[in-house]
């Protein structure tokens, strides 16, 4: 993954790739914790290339999600596919991370 | 019963195998009637029971007398272990007195077994059938009738072999090896692993010995042979088993395996050297009539037993445990705190309680492993699990009812009656989460099968769904933070509309049209959410409340005690008062 996490004025967003599960789901979440501002308001998962989540995975998401939460913020996703979707909604978290509606590039914090 | 005289070959084997019938299902009902018994107060009176040494060696005894078979009185102990009725210590020391035990009725009393097997089966089973007695002694009716089946089951292993020796060409295969001691140590191992019971064997010995066909030395061999046998076939009987109940084969295995070998290494040094042997000794000390001397070596084999039993002690737990570590399910299903809590202060205690129950909550993602992409564990392991935590779940209501017997102040009073409830909602979700699992399975193998990949991927997302949860759950169990519980909540919370469109989205498939194991784990997975709610720690209410406003729907964890009751009308919460009345 090439920048897998990008600072925009509120938040973060959060590139996340091929597989997430028990295998990687601590490492993936260790880094998001060091890369994200303490008062981050607004985390964006983009999973256009998330091609398999398991339950670690989603782990990572709820984690993340609450820290944005904890600061009355927010979390999205952005570019996932109908299968990740119908994961996200299974699992209950269509209410937790609801779906961003800009493209995350034009979000990005000017360099 | 009595059908060992004139067995001719078929029936001989329809026999030997309804005896293996009898004797794994009657050994099945007897472990699952002792879990269904094992409450702590009757746990803490078996210890009385055999709280020495000396104590537990005598119960040995006489359950080796009685059963007349080792390998019988090994998987009966094996139950009480597997039930955690008794601990393996004290097991240990039965088991080898059981052997012992096992000399007793063949030599100083006509005492015919099949009458006693009659007796346990008629009694348990009539009993069992017009539940006899107050409810909670149904368990032991059956486990009575149970026991009954096992030993009817050995009866009749032993009916359809016991022939074996009286065949034309078995006394002729005799006769052509001579006097050859080996021989006689591999036919007394070979007749052990058929005839379940060694005392039968010293009999038939005995004739042998009598008729000119083993010598002295070979009858010795034979019996000592008989001893290898028997750990050979506990193990092979007790091959399916794991953890405690392995260890107990092993140790049988190898305390008799052992005596065996010693005193076939005996005979054989003996014989080559010319020294006195055992049977020197005897004969010339006890008796020259051969029948007893094959008696008397017969009770110092079993007394060897015990003595290698006693000799090693307290290192036989060390040694058994490396040999056959107990399971995680075993661990589990062994309270770690409400056992050291005789004394305490009620406060004390309901914290001993509470980890308890947090054991078991932290138990909860395991049992969906089998039915995970990444777990590790079968169905079958899964199960254990869900039964282990189950029988943890039955120890902490026992202990909160003996808790509520005593004087409370408000707080430990409260404290206890929400414990209650969340136990309640405990193990509900253990068996929707176990029941889950299987109907999962079940349903992935039909979605496999009909190449449906919409029902595997909603199959995929409940279980990963529900996974999650459970390990959010045990995330907050164990830290409390309130934000963590507000998240869980919410993400449990409100899900009607979802359920409702997914069972709309299976009905209206084609492909899973006619899927009602479909709507049935998507159910199962419903209800398991919703249980989740019921389980969570109650601070998160509020924050969830505070950031969102669509909290309380989902648990509140029950402290205050007003906590809407389970669906299920005949595992209902109890209202406070109702619990509080004890207290």
């Amino acid at each position: 993954m090439s920048e897998p996490i990008k600072s925009i004025p509120d938040g973060v967003v959060v590139v996340l790739s091929g597989r997430l599960d028990s295998k990687n789901a601590a490492e993936t979440l260790t880094m998001i914790r060091a890369a994200m501002s303490p008062s981050a308001k607004r985390v964006v998962f983009d999973l256009t290339a998330m091609v398999f989540m398991a339950s670690a995975g989603l782990g990572v998401l709820v984690q993340t999600a609450g820290l944005a939460k904890a600061n009355g913020g927010s979390a999205h996703h952005v570019g996932a596919s109908p299968a990740i979707i119908q994961l996200l909604r299974i699992a209950g978290l269509g209410s937790v991370i609801t779906p961003y509606q800009v493209q995350p590039e034009s979000t990005k914090a000017p360099a | 019963m009595n059908t060992s005289e004139h067995l001719t070959t078929f029936p001989a084997i329809a026999i030997f195998l309804a005896g293996l019938a009898f004797f794994f299902h009657g050994l099945d009902g007897v472990k699952e009637s002792l879990k269904s018994m094992a409450g702590r107060s009757l746990r803490q009176r078996i210890e009385r029971f055999t709280s020495t040494g000396a104590l537990a060696a005598l119960w040995g005894f006489i359950l080796g007398a009685l059963a007349q078979s080792s390998t019988a009185a090994s998987f009966i102990v094996t139950g009480f272990v597997s039930s955690r009725l008794l601990t393996l210590r004290r097991a240990l020391t039965m088991v080898a007195w059981a052997n012992l035990g096992t000399v007793v009725l063949p030599f100083i009393a006509s005492f015919d077994i099949r009458t006693v097997i009659a007796l346990i089966l008629g009694v348990g089973g009539l009993l069992a059938t017009f539940r006899a007695g107050r409810e909670f002694l149904l368990p032991a009716w059956r486990g009575l009738f149970m026991l009954g089946l096992l030993m009817l089951g050995l009866q009749f292993l032993k009916d359809a072999t016991g022939g074996i020796p009286d065949e034309p060409w078995f006394r002729q295969f005799a006769q052509t090896l001579g006097d050859s001691l080996v021989f006689g140590f591999v036919v007394g191992i070979a007749s052990r692993l058929v005839i379940q019971s060694t005392s039968a064997i010293v009999v038939i010995v005995v004739t042998f010995v009598n008729s000119g066909i083993l010598t002295d030395s070979q009858a010795a061999m034979m019996v000592h042979g008989a001893g290898v046998g028997v750990g050979a076939m506990v193990l092979l009987m007790g091959r399916s088993s794991h953890g405690l109940p392995r260890q107990l084969a092993y140790f049988q295995a190898i305390i008799n395996s052992a005596a065996g070998a010693i005193l076939a290494l005996e005979v054989i040094t003996t014989k080559f050297t010319g020294l006195p042997s055992l049977l020197d000794l005897i004969r010339n000390t006890i008796t020259s009539d051969s029948s007893r001397m094959l008696a008397v070596v017969y009770v110092v084999q079993q007394a060897l037993c015990v003595g290698i039993a006693e000799l090693c002690g307290s290192r036989w737990t060390h040694w058994l445990n490396r040999l056959s570590p107990p399971t995680d399910a075993q661990n589990l299903a062994t309270p770690m705190y409400i056992d050291q809590g005789a004394g305490v202060d009620p406060t004390s205690f309901l914290d001993m309680i509470a980890r308890e129950q947090a054991r078991i909550v932290e138990k909860l993602p395991d049992i969906l492993d089998c039915v995970r992409s990444d777990g590790q564990r079968t169905l079958a392991e899964c199960n254990h699990m869900a039964e282990s935590c189950k029988s943890l779940g039955a120890e902490v209501h026992h202990a909160l009812r003996e808790l509520s017997q005593t004087r409370l102040d408000r707080q430990d009073a409260e404290q206890l009656l929400a414990l209650d409830i969340k136990q309640r909602a405990v193990d509900q979700l253990v068996t929707e989460v176990a029941h889950f699992a299987r109907a999962s399975l079940d349903e992935r193998r039909t979605s496999e099968t009909g190449s449906d990949s919409d029902g595997n991927a909603l199959l995929f997302g409940m279980t990963e769904g529900l996974h999650l949860v459970l390990s959010q759950l045990v995330e907050c169990d164990r830290n409390r933070v309130p934000s963590d519980v507000a998240m869980l909540l919410m993400i449990v919370s409100d899900r009607g509309d979802l359920m409702e469109q997914l069972r709309a989205d299976i009905a209206a498939s084609t492909s899973r049209g006619a899927r009602p194991g479909l709507q049935y784990t998507l159910a199962l997975f419903e209800r398991a959410m919703w249980l989740v709610g019921k389980v969570a720690p109650a601070n998160g209410a509020d924050e969830l409340d505070d950031t969102n406003g669509i909290g309380g729907s989902g648990g509140t964890g029950g402290t205050d005690g007003t906590d809407d009751t389970l669906s299920n009308p005949t595992t209902q919460a109890p209202t406070a008062s109702d619990s509080l009345q004890h207290a």
